[in-house]
């Protein structure tokens, strides 16, 4: 993203994607929080990651703000414009990620005073289980997106389904539960909505993922050459022609 | 035909350092058109001028290097660059106003309608009615701004009636949008109008004599945001009729006017391909460079 001529340009997108990358570090640490005040039974950490919603947000609304003040002032076009609204697009899913965290932190507290008594202890193996491997992702999910690392980028999708996999397995588990005493339906729905919101963090984590090979686009047409072009028929006819281009690839026809 | 250009192009540069590959010959066209290193669609289908291994040399200097490239009927193409990449020289090609620089030579075929325009039968009085041209700074002549429009339909004998000028005028200076603003004063000089005004008047001035193609070098670089608005407006009603070509500095108007753009780079062409792919999906790194202001 570096090498403007303008190089206040070059500060501004890096500015912004350490604004986005902070944001990453914050909307991890809220899940993370979200998910240890349920397993610890602390409404305190529950309350203070709802307080802490704000901040998200306000991370959200601070990159938009950059954004638009960017494309406005610097008219940015081809791989600038895609880098630009990437980082868009990221704070876009890490806004919900947040909104997921404040779920979690809410339904923890109503599942801490659920009439039951204690509530589906037996499923906090399970949400564990979700949110590391959640977490993980969103953290390789940024890791890619910082570095543009389209490898990293690509085994987020396997781990998406892995994470879906996870979650309709404690779905049917929590079914059962339910069967077993109606009193734990409303516990049980409680539940069901939180594993869904760790689901729903890894399908934001996905979702960055898969902004990156988009801007890796760039550095491969800057290494490889263009597409071979369908033989032309002419290509016989100027065979001195294919010594000349040392970028054209040896054996493709002239172009 | 083929064979022959590209044996004359081969001879004119024998290798060149940068990586500038290979584009898809048309392939609506086959055997009709020779390829180019230029990367992008140098070809379009029924096209109204067509150039074929073109180079330019101001004495030593190779200005133009082994350029093909076809302009579209009823479409706006842009040629961007930086300065002294060359694009000005090769738009000066296209109506042989090279011509008037005693150190130029032109070599390769550029075609109007198919016909070879450096032909030496060519009538260039009658080619620059054909492919007319606009400037970058307004030059109307020192007469009124009748006589600005008047002055080429008369020397090219287009009209016969006193009556038949003064439609000429008319529809000259409507299709330039000038005329409500100067109906009423039309024995006034063309120089006492507006930059932009001066700049619209030069445009009819180029519509009057019926070209097909119309060049612009630079026509806005010397005119406000409001008159470059209403040139950028008027361009695109003039591509119902005309085939525009368009030298400009500024990438942003190269984005809003034109439906093709083309890169020059030291006199190589490049890139060309549509706007919307070259401004959003550049395919070659020095397009790249120079549209996101990369260009050291």
């Amino acid at each position: 993203m570096e090498g403007h001529i303008v190089r206040t340009f070059d500060g501004e997108i890096l500015n912004l994607r350490m604004r986005a990358l902070a944001m990453g570090g914050l909307a991890i640490d809220q899940v993370q929080r979200a998910v240890q005040a349920l397993t610890r039974g602390s409404d305190d950490d529950a309350r203070e990651v709802i307080a802490r919603g704000a901040q998200v947000t306000g991370y959200a609304q601070g990159i938009e703000d950059e954004l638009v003040g960017l494309i406005a002032r610097r008219q940015p076009v081809a791989s600038d414009l895609k880098a630009i609204l990437a980082i868009g697009r990221v704070a876009t899913d890490l806004e919900r990620v947040g909104n997921a965290a404040r779920k979690i932190a809410r339904l923890a507290i109503e599942l801490h005073h659920a009439p039951s008594g204690a509530p589906l202890n037996q499923f906090y193996s399970d949400v564990r289980k979700m949110s590391r491997l959640a977490l993980g992702m969103l953290r390789d999910a940024l890791d890619a997106f910082d570095r543009v690392d389209v490898a990293t980028a690509a085994t987020l999708a396997p781990r998406d389904q892995e994470l879906d996999a996870e979650f309709q397995l404690a779905l049917r588990e929590l079914v059962t539960y339910v069967m077993e005493d109606q009193r734990n339906l409303q516990s049980t729905i409680q539940t069901v909505f939180l594993i869904k919101a760790l689901e729903r963090v890894g399908d934001h984590a996905r979702n960055i993922a898969a902004i990156v090979p988009r801007l890796a686009r760039r550095e491969a047409t800057e290494s490889a050459a263009l597409p071979p072009p369908a033989a032309p028929p002419a290509a016989e006819a100027v065979p001195a022609g294919a010594q000349r281009g040392e970028a054209t690839p040896p054996g493709a026809p002239l172009g | 035909m083929a064979t022959e250009m590209a044996t004359k192009v081969d001879g004119v540069r024998p290798s060149t350092p940068r990586a500038i590959v290979s584009a898809a010959a048309d392939e609506s066209l086959p055997g009709e058109r020779i390829e180019t290193r230029t990367v992008g669609q140098v070809t379009v289908a029924d096209p109204v001028m067509s150039a074929r291994g073109v180079n330019v040399h101001y004495g030593d200097k190779h200005a133009i290097k082994d350029v093909s490239i076809d302009i579209g009927r009823n479409a706006v193409i842009a040629f961007i660059g930086p300065s002294g990449c060359g694009k000005s020289t090769f738009l000066r090609c296209l109506n042989r106003m090279n011509d008037t620089i005693d150190s130029a030579r032109v070599d390769g075929e550029i075609t109007l309608d198919g016909q070879d325009i450096y032909d030496r039968r060519q009538d260039v009085v009658q080619l620059r009615a054909r492919v007319g041209m606009v400037f970058q700074k307004p030059n109307p002549f020192p007469k009124s701004i009748y006589e600005n429009i008047a002055y080429g339909p008369r020397i090219h004998g287009l009209v016969a009636h006193r009556a038949d000028l003064d439609e000429v005028v008319q529809t000259s200076l409507q299709k330039a949008g000038l005329w409500d603003e100067v109906k009423d004063r039309l024995e006034h000089p063309g120089t006492g109008l507006s930059g932009g005004q001066q700049q619209r008047l030069c445009i009819a001035r180029a519509i009057a004599v019926d070209p097909e193609v119309i060049l612009m070098d630079e026509p806005c670089s010397a005119l406000d945001p409001i008159a470059t608005a209403r040139i950028e407006d008027l361009i695109d009603e003039l591509r119902q009729n005309y085939a525009i070509v368009i030298v400009t500095h500024n990438m942003q108007q190269a984005a809003r006017v034109s439906q093709r753009t083309a890169y020059f780079h030291l006199g190589d062409l490049v890139e060309v391909g549509a706007t919307d792919q070259v401004f959003t999906n550049p395919r070659h790194k020095l397009t790249e460079d120079y549209i996101t202001g990369r260009f050291g």
